[in-house]
């Protein structure tokens, strides 16, 4: 149940996919297209509405030619969700 | 003859069975309500069947095109909908209960009964879905 801290609060993961695409010169179409989603999925995850599944974080790292720990900013997310669940312990107790 | 859909032809079937109740009823009663019922179940079994042979499932066709975020969706969306029919359910036999306390009627033990088994059958696949999920997801 800790896991899903993000979910919870309707809050999901932060990735760099926006910058990267624009970075890229990609419309989000386009990179829906490569990745075989629609491009409303590529629109809620830049939003940060949606969290990705491994395989299309995989996919779309492959796509930046960079890795999913990268894009996905798994450190921060990470540390984020670590200050949660300190907060949650710290409000329990 | 190839089948290409399933669930049509199951549909179908279980018309087809129920249409021949129907029948065998109405044989014996001679009401006109069982072979009306007789009629449409036929109609709509055979309606089934034809569909088993030509097209795919109007689910079946969206699924092929759903992406990981519609499954999420779709998710969601059948747990607020079963959510929100709880809701119903609850509210549905509070008043009913507060109608009988008012104007004792046989009416409103039925909906009482009704919407409680509703709710109660809820649980229990509930339970039991949950169950075999932990075992197998």
């Amino acid at each position: 149940m800790k896991f899903t801290s993000h979910l919870r609060k309707g809050i999901d993961m932060k990735t760099k996919i926006k910058k990267m695409r624009i970075n890229a010169k990609m419309t989000q179409k386009q990179l829906a297209d490569l990745v075989n989603v629609s491009s409303r999925t590529i629109i809620s995850i830049e939003k940060e509405q949606y969290s990705p599944s491994l395989m299309l974080a995989y996919r779309l790292a492959k796509v930046f030619n960079t890795s999913v720990e990268e894009l996905c900013c798994l450190e921060e997310n990470k540390r984020i969700e670590d200050r949660e669940i300190i907060n949650n312990q710290e409000g329990t107790i | 003859m190839k089948i290409k859909n399933q669930k049509y032809l199951i549909t179908a079937i279980i018309m087809e069975i129920i249409a021949i109740v129907c029948l065998i009823t109405f044989l014996y009663h001679q009401e006109t309500r069982y072979i009306l019922a007789f009629l449409l179940t036929f109609i709509y079994g055979v309606i089934s069947f034809y569909n088993s042979l030509n097209k795919k499932g109007s689910i079946e066709i969206a699924s092929r095109n759903m992406d990981e975020r519609d499954i999420l969706l779709t998710m969601k969306t059948d747990k607020t909908t079963l959510r929100i029919l709880n809701y119903i359910l609850l509210i549905g036999s509070l008043v009913s209960i507060v109608f009988y306390s008012i104007y004792p009627s046989v009416i409103y033990i039925t909906l009482i009964i009704t919407f409680t088994a509703i709710m109660f059958i809820q649980l229990a696949i509930l339970f039991f879905v949950n169950i075999y999920y932990e075992k197998h997801a």
